[in-house]
């Protein structure tokens, strides 16, 4: 969990760039209660299925699982640690190349962004994909 | 806004090309701006975009049957490409003679249609407390569409399936991205493979499948869930024992019993799921809506598995009081039947519900059966609605 801390005052040094703060100090992008951590990404980036810059979770997240996923499928979850330890367990099995330590740490950072507190995803309904309209080929 | 056409569906159905989905006159839309009818655009929302999963509007559920271009889409994998017209279809396994059967093949063999209601097991995953992963389905991964194609009961026939025969395990032509992901695998009992609506079917809505479901074969295990209307159906195998792999043996299963909601349930006490449980579906008033006072007539849908819709009711107070909606009188059994309530709306807040009855006995409950993969949820939606001029 400590690591994890320093990864969210990493990246808060990070994003203090465009909003001037005393250096080494998190910049909170809304009130947090004082034990939680700061939270590093604004609040509608995350509802709108953003990831958090710069975390090397993140690049975890786009060099593992979105092998097979858009990120949207990690991003619409809000689960707890536990539930998100069972699914990037499961994962695994399926064949994430993840260190025992990666795995630990994306599990802190997937449930400190994407568990159940999180409000739930804005959706916009889209042009169907590629296609999805009926043949008309013998 | 634009405002919508209405429709009033005959007892034969609306006809699918230039449908228009019924509306109540709404102010101000909350949850979601479908588009207008003949639109192209705005028929499903994106929930993932690989592998593909969208989920349909909440407006195409005014219609008894969903078409194509607004039915929801739902992957494990990326769907398979292509030449389909070496696609052949194997039926191995306990059989006397294995077979193989070209699209063509099957083409010039009888043709039986079947309307029926497909639904994705997890269709409602995201409103379950406490929160289950997967993706997460509002209420948009169902459509009920007319399946048209081969019993599998004449393909078992053809290859003489052998008495010991229990199962048969399906697998499609999709291929998981890495090798150690496992096959989507899945299988149903035999007595369902022989029943006569099962069918390997070729067209949906009187079109050749499209790719996103199934071409050129799938599937339809009418009043099933979703997972076992294998898609690009590559192989049958009949089988004395269970079938096998990840997503028969763990995935798709359902607690015997109910446990406590977030708690695990042994694995031995997850069960394969087969029939879908009673719904209904509000299709024309949403979460949020805001609509002038006055009449407007409440339009949506109701399903059971294999049994038929007694009966749907109507709440405009919160759950105070019921009242019975009509039914349309086509009747298809396994298909959605639509109902309609004429709400006479008056100024001030409220929650709108619908709860569905079957033939059975079987009714909607407030609350869904928990389970840990948020799989067959059917509580009673009650939508917020203000009532305002």
């Amino acid at each position: 969990m400590s690591r994890f801390v320093i990864i969210v005052l990493a990246l808060a040094a990070c994003r203090s760039e465009d909003k001037p703060a005393p250096a080494q100090q998190p910049v909170p992008t809304q009130p947090t209660p004082p034990a939680a951590p700061p939270v590093t990404i604004d609040r509608d980036a995350l509802l709108a299925g953003k990831l958090p810059e710069g975390a090397p979770e993140t690049d975890l997240v786009n060099a593992q699982c979105r092998i097979c996923h858009s990120v949207e499928y990690l991003t619409q979850q809000r689960l707890g640690e536990a539930a998100w330890k069972k699914t990037i367990d499961k994962m695994r099995k399926f064949g994430a190349v993840l260190t025992d330590e990666q795995a630990a740490s994306l599990v802190a950072f997937a449930a400190h962004y994407w568990n159940p507190d999180l409000p739930g995803r804005t959706w916009t309904p889209g042009p169907p994909p590629p296609g999805a309209l009926p043949i008309t080929t013998k | 806004m634009k405002r919508r056409t209405f429709l009033r569906g005959s007892a034969a159905g609306i006809a699918i090309a230039g449908a228009h989905w019924l509306r109540v006159p709404t102010l101000v839309r909350a949850d979601d701006k479908p588009a207008a009818a003949g639109d192209s655009a705005g028929q499903l929302y994106e929930l993932t975009s690989r592998p593909a999963n969208y989920e349909s509007t909440r407006d195409t559920f005014t219609t008894r049957i969903t078409p194509v271009e607004r039915f929801y889409i739902r992957n494990h994998f990326d769907i398979p490409v292509g030449d389909m017209k070496d696609w052949k279809l194997e039926l191995k396994g306990l059989v006397a003679k294995p077979q193989t059967f070209t699209l063509a093949d099957l083409e010039k063999m009888k043709q039986t249609t079947v309307e029926a209601v497909l639904q994705c097991a997890g269709n409602g995953r995201g409103w379950f407390v406490p929160r289950v992963p997967g993706v997460q389905w509002r209420w948009g991964a169902m459509g009920n569409a007319e399946w048209t194609g081969v019993r599998l009961k004449d393909l078992l026939a053809a290859a003489g399936v052998a008495k010991e025969a229990q199962h048969v395990q399906l697998q499609g032509a999709e291929k998981p991205t890495l090798e150690k992901t496992p096959a989507f695998i899945r299988g149903i009992p035999i007595a369902k493979a022989m029943h006569p609506d099962t069918l390997v079917a070729l067209r949906m809505n009187g079109q050749p499948l499209s790719p996103h479901h199934g071409y050129p074969a799938r599937l339809v295990v009418p009043g099933w869930v979703g997972d076992d209307w294998m898609k690009w159906l590559a192989t049958i195998e009949v089988r004395a024992d269970e079938p096998k792999g990840f997503f028969y043996e763990t995935g798709y299963r359902f607690p015997a019993t109910p446990g406590k909601p977030g708690e695990p349930v042994p694995p031995d006490q997850m069960k394969p799921m087969t029939k879908l449980v009673v719904k209904s579906q509000l299709g024309s008033i949403g979460d949020g809506d805001v609509i002038a006072p006055g009449p407007h007539e409440l339009v949506g849908v109701a399903f059971s598995g294999e049994a038929k819709i007694k009966k749907v009711d109507i709440t405009v107070d919160g759950g105070a009081t019921w009242q019975p909606a009509k039914l349309d009188a086509h009747d298809s059994g396994y298909g959605f039947r639509l109902f309609r309530y004429t709400w006479d709306a008056k100024p001030g807040k409220t929650k709108v519900g619908a709860r569905a009855t079957d033939s059975a006995g079987a009714v909607q409950p407030a609350t869904a059966v928990w389970n840990p993969a948020g799989y067959l949820y059917n509580a009673i939606e009650m939508v917020e609605v203000e009532v305002r001029a």
